[in-house]
């Protein structure tokens, strides 16, 4: 199993260290500006999380693992193993990049104070999880192309329909919307957030404890995906 | 052909949009070599990824020593090494690297073999594998597959894109294994002229149905051309020949019953000895206008 997982990190080989070098000091660009920041973590982790599904695809050598002794359960479980350490290792980076920032600078350091936390990291790893959750299963059944193709057309409308039925509730319920009253929906934000504060531990528990059931359930769907695909 | 060998392949058949494969049965015996042949798409990779299986059956079984290679895909990928048509590793790693990563997945690995293999093949390992001609890359892959005390070797149109002096020194590689009389060669290719030189078996193959698969010794002695004046052939019945060409002044045809064709005919008509080129060109059509 872990062989496997070597093979991913290996193949990378020259462009890993070519992403991690560019990675890092773009994310100690970034360090300062919380949203860019935000962005730059999560599009670092996902390169590491998903580059090596990449890799496979361009160089094609799906087959040559398909050909040897090992069993595609363990394929698609090494692939999920790879895609985890991935995220983890971009968050990780990023958190000790923006930390050791924010040492050297400590006046600047107040802006994105809370985005350095180990929490907001947990969160971005738990949507990194819940990506993968959706694009694996995605990808085992239809292949790299079309996996990712749909991938993004359903994150795409996920969004879509998440901010509208956003707008709907809130609307319905009486709430000031962002845009129409910023003000007023800052003041509601921050409600949110003092509510959410003291039940942060078990905000995040719930919240990695359903990425992981995610994971785990979209595990079996590409196992069971893949058995099944001609290659 | 024994009734039971390395590999048994029975009713296979697989259902695409625009190709089927259908009612595929061979037998191959251990210790000996069988060569896979027919024209571009009638169904030689289709097959050997089935037997792989990388590819999902419709119907029909595959036994590779006595297992399913859907049911038991590890244990039965571990005693085949597999070369594809064309050798898909990583690029961007030298070749010592690309070896260490299939060497960790084969329990009986043997580096001993390999960097004698790669030795005998001039394979340079400090090369990375994007840097190798299409003859090295296939070289590597099959130093790879024959690496892990394979039993049966699964070789698809290795030879390829080869220049002769590597077709042939492959070919005298692959007579070699088979001094264990333990390694069985599965080998397809359009190249008949190798399997003129080392294949006991030929299995013919033709839009994804079997034409023939019987002991290459049998083929060339009962296969034969008979050429003819066009009056001669207007006394036989139609479908006489398995593949008939027409000229202006006369015919050449395939038989596959030489003796019956000289007992039939007599002196009227020259017949000679077919090669496997011939049997290919007259029985998948490609040398036939009958």
């Amino acid at each position: 199993m872990f062989s496997l997982v070597w093979k991913d990190v290996a193949a990378a080989g020259r462009l890993l260290w070519i992403v991690l070098a560019v990675g890092a000091a773009q994310l100690a660009g970034m360090a300062f500006l919380p949203s860019t920041y935000v962005l730059g973590v999560l599009i670092f982790s996902a390169l590491l999380a998903f580059g090596s599904l990449a890799i496979e695809e361009y160089q094609r050598t799906e087959l040559l693992w398909i050909s040897v002794p090992v069993s595609r359960a363990q394929i698609v479980t090494a692939r999920y193993l790879t895609t985890i350490l991935g995220a983890v290792v971009g968050l990780a980076i990023g958190w000790a990049i923006a930390n050791w920032v924010a040492r050297l600078a400590p006046a600047a350091a107040e802006g994105p104070a809370a985005l350095l936390s180990l929490e907001a990291h947990v969160v971005l790893l738990a949507v990194l999880t819940l990506a993968a959750a959706v694009h694996l299963p995605l990808h085992f059944r239809l292949g790299a192309g079309r996996g990712l193709m749909s991938f993004v057309a359903i994150s795409l409308a996920g969004l879509i329909v998440v901010s509208l039925a956003t707008r709907l509730i809130l609307s319905a319920k009486g709430l000031p919307s962002p845009t129409t009253d910023p003000a007023a929906w800052r003041e509601l934000a921050v409600g949110w957030i003092q509510w959410a504060e003291p039940r942060l531990a078990l905000l995040l528990t719930l919240l990695v404890a359903f990425s992981a059931a995610m994971l785990a359930i979209s595990l079996v769907l590409s196992t069971r995906a893949y058995e099944t695909r001609d290659i | 052909m024994e009734t039971s060998g390395i590999l048994e392949v029975r009713g296979l058949c697989k259902q695409y949009p625009d190709f089927q494969l259908a009612d595929v049965s061979f037998t191959l015996p251990r210790g000996y070599i069988m060569g896979l042949i027919g024209p571009n798409g009638a169904g030689k990779t289709t097959t050997l990824k089935l037997i792989l299986g990388a590819l999902r059956r419709d119907a029909g079984s595959i036994r590779a020593f006595g297992l399913d290679p859907v049911e038991a895909g590890v244990e039965v990928r571990s005693r085949i090494g597999f070369v594809h048509d064309e050798p898909r590793f990583y690029r961007s790693l030298t070749l010592t690297q690309n070896a260490a990563l299939v060497a960790r997945l084969y329990p009986s690995w043997n580096d001993d073999t390999f960097r004698r293999l790669s030795t005998a093949f001039e394979l340079s390992l400090d090369k990375r594998f994007g840097q190798l001609s299409h003859g090295n890359k296939t070289k590597f892959a099959l130093a790879l597959a024959l690496s892990h005390r394979a039993e049966l070797v699964v070789l698809d149109e290795p030879t390829s894109g080869l220049d002769p002096v590597f077709r042939r020194d492959l070919l005298d590689t692959l007579t070699e294994l088979l001094q264990d009389e333990r390694t069985s060669i599965l080998f397809s290719t359009h190249i008949t002229s190798d399997l003129e030189r080392i294949a006991d078996y030929i299995t013919l193959i033709q839009n994804g149905r079997i034409v023939f698969s019987e002991a290459k010794d049998r083929i060339l002695e009962n296969w034969a051309l008979v050429k003819g004046g066009l009056d001669q052939l207007e006394s036989l019945p139609p479908h006489y020949f398995r593949g008939l060409h027409r000229g202006a002044h006369g015919f050449e045809a395939l038989t596959d019953d030489a003796r019956e064709a000289r007992r039939r005919l007599g002196d009227s008509v020259v017949i000679e000895g077919a090669t496997l080129d011939d049997v290919v060109l007259y029985t998948t059509g490609s040398g036939s206008n009958v």
